[in-house]
């Protein structure tokens, strides 16, 4: 092992021990005060870029959406303990961070593959509720949890659960061989169209021109899905935050890059289906 | 030495049998045992040998990849056409039966699709077939054959697909129900698949066989990788019961159901024993008067359990021992047809106070005019347990 893997094993250790530490915590007893809680230095989380949505990985993930257990997630107490908001490949969690205090009363749900990335974003919350422990708003309200979205969500949320689902800068899979890859497909919306309810909205932004064609297209030509038009996107406030606020987003901005914008609303059942 | 069938089915009322073994499709008289059908697969299946040589080193392969069998038989409801699928060129069959032509099969289409088939269903002259991509192409019986790249899915699990059912609910409505590798149960609105309406999900491994019985199709049974089987009821998304089958059959396991060698170290580990593995291969059901039994085959098993459908449950009734492994069964009527992986290669079963083995003369017949020898590798038989997921490395 090299040096710096080494140094960053060491990092994410330790961190997993103040994880563990804050975890079983009760709201009566208090943090011991020399537990260092800062923000989490991304550096240390360092991983591949991509991840196979196909292979078999070590996923932890409740057998049927009545199993999941959300109180252990969520720390404050919240009416039925429902998300209603999920960020799809969250990274490292820019947009829940932004979107959290912006809908107080909604539970936010990151959902993110890679591992190390997953646990930066739980260690960012952690340390984030730590610092506002004092202030009206704690960000009790947003979490992450690892998981692939293309195959696990109905294991997750029942159906019309979701009343927005965030698509930031997904990873494109250029080659056409691997479209299928791709977190945006004909197939995989009527998922996305199960667990959101009439009226939730699907946003989706990326700098790949390429990517949003075939996310229009995709979504354009699906029954349950309708777009919503500029004017609607330029009065919704989840359109600016998600414009500003991902870390992929900002990445584009500091290259100069394009960000295309498309939002679709669940439109209802058809009468003779159930 | 004579090759197995690898697949039996027959009509509701058990006239005919209908087999298929390695490339061929044999239909039989259950009557009197004479063959009355037959077709080969003469496409060369030489493309699907590249298949080996891509592969990349190490990869765990599924052992069925290559191959020209005829996998999947079935019959539409108006039993005048036997759908089937062809291995070698990834094409589902569509005959035509006319029972009064000196062969019965006249195969009238054959449509290609992109990826490899793991199952089929039919409803109303509309076929679906599932692959192991992911997807569902409906395929109706009367079409024009379709240029395989313009098949656009109807349905997707990003998963592999490991069967299909086409199903009515009490109303008669159409659904469709699919099941994958990662333990899901789907079911979707019919032909607007888009609409899901909702999953059935407790199972903990591979979903690998559903069955909806003939005598309430408001159930589902639905079995694979796990100890158990579930019975639900598919329409109200209830799991009604779910029914222990290892203790059942833990006698019967052998080698074969122990997990690859190359897992078996950090498993003796872990657990501190090796731990044999069951897969569901097939379940069916029959009706002897007023009583239905549901009847489940564990892959590379000789044995055959039974359970009786009493007060919305299903109770244990038998458990029927061969002389070696079943690679497949029928119900013909109230007879059971096993195919059996041995030198005896067919038995009946008829029921009498339980079910008994019945030593026939059309078995005999049968069993003559199996026109496949070989010697070889019958690991093809027994496809179901490689599908098992295995914690790939972290990374
Ligand atoms: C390019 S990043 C964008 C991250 C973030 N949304 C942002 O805008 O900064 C795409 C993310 O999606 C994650 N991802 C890809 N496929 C996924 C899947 N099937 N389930 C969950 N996350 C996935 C990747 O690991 C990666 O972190």
């Amino acid at each position: 092992m090299s040096n710096n893997s080494n140094k960053r094993r060491l990092y994410r250790d330790a961190k997993e021990e103040t994880r563990k530490q804050v975890k079983i915590e009760t709201p009566d007893t208090e943090t011991p005060s020399d537990l260092e809680i800062s923000l989490p230095k991304k550096r240390f989380y360092r991983q591949r870029a991509h991840s196979n949505p196909f292979s078999d990985h070590a996923l932890n993930y409740p057998i049927n959406s009545d199993s999941m257990d959300w109180k252990q997630l969520y720390p404050q107490n919240y009416p039925n303990y429902q998300v209603e908001i999920a960020d799809i490949g969250c990274g490292y969690g820019g947009l829940m961070i932004q979107l959290g205090p912006e809908f107080p009363n909604s539970l936010i749900l990151g959902m993110e593959i890679r591992q190390q990335v997953t646990q930066y974003v739980e260690d960012r919350i952690l340390a984030l509720r730590q610092m506002n422990k004092d202030k009206d708003y704690k960000y009790g309200n947003i979490q992450v949890l690892r998981g692939n979205s293309m195959k696990f969500l109905p294991n997750f949320f029942k159906r019309g659960q979701l009343s927005k689902m965030f698509f930031c800068f997904p990873d494109p899979h250029f080659k056409q061989r691997k479209h299928k890859a791709r977190i945006i497909t004909n197939t995989l919306l009527s998922e996305y169209a199960y667990i959101l309810k009439e009226g939730g909205v699907i946003y989706t932004i990326t700098d790949v021109e390429d990517l949003h064609l075939w996310m229009v297209k995709h979504l354009d030509s699906h029954p349950l899905f309708e777009r919503l038009s500029k004017e609607w996107e330029q009065q919704d406030k989840c359109v600016e935050i998600m414009y500003n606020s991902t870390e992929e987003g900002k990445k584009v901005e500091r290259n100069n890059g394009s960000k295309w914008i498309a939002c679709y609303k669940r439109l209802p059942n058809p009468d003779d289906t159930e | 030495m004579k090759h197995p069938f690898q697949l039996l089915t027959s009509d509701k009322s058990g006239k005919y049998l209908f087999t298929s073994n390695q490339n061929v499709i044999q239909v039989f008289n259950f009557g009197d045992g004479n063959v009355i059908g037959e077709w080969k697969d003469e496409t060369e299946s030489g493309q699907l040998k590249t298949v080996k040589n891509d592969e990349k080193k190490g990869k765990a392969k599924f052992s069925q990849s290559i191959s020209n069998y005829i996998r999947y038989l079935i019959l539409d409801d108006s039993e005048n056409y036997l759908i089937a699928c062809a291995d070698s060129d990834k094409s589902i069959l569509i005959f035509k039966l006319d029972l009064n032509a000196s062969n019965c099969l006249n195969l009238i289409k054959r449509q290609q699709i992109p990826k490899r088939p793991s199952s089929l269903a039919v409803q109303d002259s509309i076929v679906v077939v599932a692959d192991k991509f992911g997807d569902v192409y409906s395929i109706p019986i009367d079409s024009e054959i379709s240029d395989m790249d313009k098949l656009e899915p109807i349905l997707g699990h990003v998963s592999m697909l490991l069967d299909v059912e086409l199903v009515k609910s009490k109303n008669e409505k159409p659904f469709i129900i699919t099941c994958d590798r990662d333990e899901h149960i789907r079911i979707s609105n019919f032909p607007k698949s888009y609409v899901i309406k909702g999953y059935l999900m407790n199972h903990k491994n591979f979903v690998s066989k559903l069955f909806v019985p003939h005598f309430d199709s408001s159930l589902l049974i639905s079995g694979g990788g796990d100890d158990y089987i579930c019975l639900w009821n598919w329409y109200n998304e209830n799991l009604m019961q779910k029914i222990d089958i290892r203790e059942l059959v833990e006698e019967y396991l052998d080698d074969f159901h122990l997990p690859p060698e190359r897992i078996r170290k950090e498993q003796e580990e872990e657990e501190g024993k090796l731990i044999k593995e069951t897969s569901i291969a097939q379940i069916s059901s029959v009706t002897i008067g007023e009583k239905s039994y549901v009847i489940i085959l564990i892959e590379h098993t000789p044995v055959l359990l039974f359970f009786e459908f009493v007060n919305n449950n299903l109770k244990y009734f038998q458990i029927l021992k061969f002389e070696d492994n079943i690679v497949n069964f029928a119900v013909t009527g109230d007879e059971i047809i096993v195919s059996l992986d041995s030198e005896t290669l067919v038995k009946a079963l008829k029921f009498d106070i339980e079910f008994k083995i019945d030593e026939n003369e059309i078995v005999s017949r049968i069993i003559d005019q199996i026109s496949i020898n070989t010697d070889s590798n019958f690991q093809q038989l027994y496809p179901i347990s490689s599908l098992r997921k295995r914690k790939e490395n972290e990374f």
